[in-house]
């Protein structure tokens, strides 16, 4: 999979979210996004970015359309279902609009998972974003997969000492110590070992260059200038 | 090796385990099936290991990771982390998460926070859609007639102040079992 370089995911995050506030109507925020998407699909070669958007947004879409149809008082009642449920027509389209704003604030966030990682981090150093900030995030992303999996591995485990982790919620509330505390201060008492052998490798220890200048290729700023103008053309028609 | 630079990964080393932390318990809670979050317990420990800028910088990252790893919408509540943070470190400094009863109204009065400060966020960006339990809330409070900031507001109090009194009473747990040596600031009595 090819990545996405950090200036579109900028530009194209910053044009998602000024739709939000500028698209007059839903029909619009739809058009950009899937403009985007089509583009991100093409540069990273899959289509994944619409599964995961899809993925995202219909938990939401689907209690939104629900709330706003159904239940939201603010607007009038405009026929009763089956002759007993108040429906609200100006509801539904209150929430198709929410719902368009809102997909297009996931895809802004989507772009991220599929940012050149490498190249985001090198940007921000010679940016001189604080080194100390990017090692951090870094780490607790591996750490993350680490913490997941020994959380299941504590948890077998003390279902196999006779810990009771169910069922009621009284017996999974009083199981909960002994799979938290186990995961958390081992976790805790990691940190001393990361830190000597973060210190052993120069961590901290002076100013952090980055080999070579990765500033932005001439197509992508080209495509960020098309986009940039694409976006205007189509809030103003 | 410089006794500063092993501070300085000292602190980035624990930033980080709290940082995983406010993103990985959610799988204990998976796990247990249980309706409690735990987006907070890693925030509330650097409040009281980690000096006051590096425990903010952790909770404003953990809605970045967050959104990256688990769904988008944690972005949107950056503002809620960094106020839970801020009302950690009020709590620490008032030493009431020296005794299990303080460590529950800690948790409940960061709950209170936490409702108010991202209330408006779930009423005006996602319009009443949050979790699937405030959700539900948030609905029985429409139905009888409420607008919808005020539904969302009385369905976050009643939701935030229950998982994070359970926060706070873990992080009781934690702190009292915690080894000697793993703070780098001392922890308020």
């Amino acid at each position: 999979m090819k990545r996405l370089p950090p200036l579109l995911c900028v530009i194209w995050t910053l044009t998602l979210v000024a739709t939000t506030v500028v698209a007059i109507d839903a029909l619009r925020i739809a058009a950009w996004c899937a403009i985007v998407i089509t583009i991100v699909s093409v540069i990273t070669r899959q289509s994944d970015v619409i599964r995961t958007s899809t993925l995202w947004l219909f938990p939401l879409l689907l209690p939104l359309i629900v709330i706003h149809s159904f239940f939201n008082p603010t607007f009038p009642v405009t026929s009763q279902l089956w002759g007993t449920i108040p429906f609200r027509s100006d509801g539904i389209v209150h929430a198709i609009n929410s719902g368009s704003k809102l997909m297009s604030l996931m895809i802004a966030a989507v772009l991220w998972r599929y940012v050149d990682a490498q190249r985001l981090f090198n940007w921000l150093v010679l940016l001189k974003c604080p080194v100390a900030f990017l090692v951090m995030f870094g780490q607790s992303h591996g750490m993350l997969i680490l913490l997941r999996r020994r959380a299941e591995n504590v948890f077998l485990a003390q279902r196999a000492r006779g810990i009771a982790a169910g069922p009621g919620i009284f017996a999974k509330v009083r199981a909960l110590p002994s799979v938290i505390l186990p995961v958390v201060l081992n976790a805790l008492g990691e940190a001393d070992v990361r830190a000597v052998l973060l210190a052993s490798r120069g961590f901290g220890a002076g100013v952090m260059t980055v080999l070579g200048q990765p500033g932005p290729r001439k197509e992508e700023m080209a495509l960020s200038a098309i986009s940039v103008l694409g976006w205007a053309v189509l809030e103003l028609l | 090796m410089e006794r500063t630079s092993y501070q300085i990964a000292k602190r980035c080393a624990l930033g980080a385990t709290c940082l995983a932390l406010n993103v990985g318990l959610g799988k204990v809670s998976n796990l247990l099936s249980l309706p409690i979050t735990f987006d907070v317990v890693g925030t509330i420990l650097a409040s009281a290991l980690l000096p006051p800028w590096v425990a903010l910088l952790v909770s404003a990252m953990s809605s970045v990771l967050g959104s990256l790893i688990i769904h988008p919408a944690f972005i949107y509540y950056i503002g809620t982390q960094i106020a839970v943070c801020l009302a950690a470190l009020g709590a620490l400094r008032l030493g009431l998460f020296n005794r299990p009863w303080k460590a529950i109204t800690a948790g409940v009065g960061i709950g209170i926070v936490s409702a108010i400060v991202s209330a408006p966020v779930t009423a005006i960006v996602f319009q009443g859609v949050s979790v699937p339990s405030l959700t539900a809330l948030n609905v029985l409070f429409m139905a009888s007639g409420n607008s919808l900031l005020k539904s969302v507001i009385s369905g976050s109090l009643i939701i935030e102040s229950t998982d994070k009194a359970v926060a706070g009473i873990i992080v009781w747990l934690i702190l009292k079992r915690l080894p000697k040596g793993v703070a780098t600031t001392p922890i308020p009595k």
